[in-house]
């Protein structure tokens, strides 16, 4: 009996009861029908949404006959300038390849690389780890650069000179500067002259030693007091000012192409002041970190799990 | 009640036939559709463009096979717009109405009632409620549900049961906060 019983509402809800004699029954014995009499109840007097029968067909009948008047016209004349269509696509996709292949400079450096491009203006660019830049070959015509990643630019002067990124724009006359986008976060740092940065369609003017930080949540703007020349990447070495954790990794995580996974319960507010040069043993990079910070950190392959002391 | 039934020979191409397809199946694919959806709004414009696709396709699709054939467009349709929007369910559009002969018992107001009923509706696993509201509703037994639905008989038995747990699971809830 015992076994019986979700068989036997089963049996109920999907209408199988031959009379109504069995069904009352039913309905009287079970404890599982009177634990779902409530409901089994109030779904008696459910009824789904109205629905205008009429006006559905009218409105159907009106969009089922008008097209196809129309379409009787169009499709001719598409069929007929098919192939046109065709060939001038074709042609399209065939120029702007080789439009591509002619025109555009391409750089891009792995994890961990580092390279200086000379542009044909003698502008300069230091490219850090992990980034792509492209720019038109002919050059004088504009100078704009596609940049994903880190550079640093030295622009002799001359007309605008753009920097773009899939964050944002930085349009220059001619001056010293370093663009930073890694995932979402855009930095701009001036160090000579001024530059316009837009994000966000909205435009910022930076003047020297002012820092543009997508991040900084009331002001994008910053000054620093630090009196660096140039970004100290150039000299292969990331230097950190109170700089939270998830910065910091990720800076080495570009130097050294591996991944960082944080334990949850770290704090993800930690700052971390100090400073590593390329050229060290990533063992030893980490030890540092780990040794101020109170951390450990264990090595897999090319994962690097942070932990709690 | 003959005008109700297809003239044997032709196809739904006939005007004819495809108004009679359209007053017999309409109203129970819509039902489908707003379980489903919880929006009148979607499931009117997906029954519009079932019909039209039928319309279209008229000659590949025999008389018999109409029912399923519309029933399987909607599927194909549901399956589309979660791929393209992820679709947030909706219930707040009063789905679901209560006739007015009889209130249940339940101490809510009729329109507080409803709306409650409504939202435990929307939390419900889509799963569990369409053959639900199928069966409780449109009065379908399990193997019907199972061909719209395009699952297995077994399944829609357990999916209507879990329902019931979950309603009578929510509502004790909702009962006790009052």
């Amino acid at each position: 009996m015992e076994e019986n019983k979700p068989n036997n509402i089963k049996k109920f809800l999907n209408f199988e009861f031959s009379s109504e004699e069995e069904k009352e029954a039913f309905i009287e014995s079970s404890e599982t029908y009177s634990e779902y009499k409530d409901i089994i109840e109030l779904f008696e007097n459910v009824k789904s949404v109205d629905y205008d029968k009429d006006g559905a067909l009218e409105k159907l009948d009106h969009a089922r006959l008008k097209p196809s008047v129309n379409k009787k016209r169009v499709i001719p004349w598409q069929k007929k300038w098919l192939p046109m269509y065709v060939a001038a696509t074709v042609v399209l996709f065939v120029s702007v390849v080789l439009f591509n292949i002619k025109n555009n400079l391409e750089h891009h450096t792995l994890a961990g690389e580092f390279t200086q491009i000379s542009l044909p203006d003698a502008s300069k660019v230091w490219l850090n780890a992990k980034s792509d830049i492209a720019y038109n070959k002919k050059w004088e015509k504009s100078r704009a650069i596609d940049l994903k990643g880190e550079a640093y630019f030295e622009v002799a002067k001359g007309e605008t000179f753009t920097v773009k990124t899939p964050q944002g724009t930085v349009t220059v006359l001619g001056t010293k500067f370093n663009v930073k986008q890694r995932h979402t976060s855009f930095e701009v740092y001036c160090y000579e002259g001024r530059v316009s940065v837009m994000y966000n369609g909205k435009e910022t003017i930076l003047s020297a030693n002012n820092f543009f930080n997508s991040k900084a949540l009331d002001k994008h703007i910053q000054t620093t007091t630090s009196v660096a020349a140039k970004p100290h990447w150039i000299e292969k070495m990331s230097v950190f000012e109170n700089t939270s954790i998830n910065d910091v990794v990720s800076d080495i995580s570009i130097q050294y192409d591996v991944e960082f996974n944080m334990n949850n319960n770290l704090n993800k507010d930690l700052k971390y002041t100090g400073s590593y040069h390329y050229d060290d043993a990533l063992e030893t990079v980490l030890n540092i970190l780990c040794e101020s910070l109170d951390l450990k950190y264990v090595k897999k392959g090319k994962s690097i799990y942070l932990n709690k002391k | 009640m003959n005008c109700d039934d297809y003239s044997s020979k032709d196809s739904i191409c006939e005007e004819r036939n495809y108004n009679i397809a359209f007053r017999k199946h309409s109203k129970e694919v819509f039902n489908y559709l707003v379980y489903h959806y919880g929006d009148k709004q979607l499931a009117e414009d997906i029954i519009q463009e079932a019909f039209l696709t039928l319309w279209q396709n008229c000659k590949n699709v025999p008389l018999k096979n109409v029912r399923a054939y519309l029933y399987t467009i909607s599927r194909n349709k549901i399956i589309d717009s979660f791929r393209s929007i992820g679709h947030a369910q909706n219930y707040k559009k009063n789905i679901i109405n209560t006739t007015e002969k009889q209130t249940p018992e339940y101490i809510f107001e009729e329109k507080e009632f409803h709306q409650k009923l409504n939202g435990v509706l929307d939390s419900m696993p889509e799963k569990y409620r369409v053959p639900f509201l199928l069966n409780r509703i449109d009065k379908k037994k399990y193997k019907e549900i199972a061909e719209i639905m395009d699952v297995s008989v077994k399944s829609v038995e357990k999916r209507i049961f879990n329902a019931l747990e979950f309603l009578q699971n929510e509502l004790q809830i909702n009962k006790k906060r009052f």
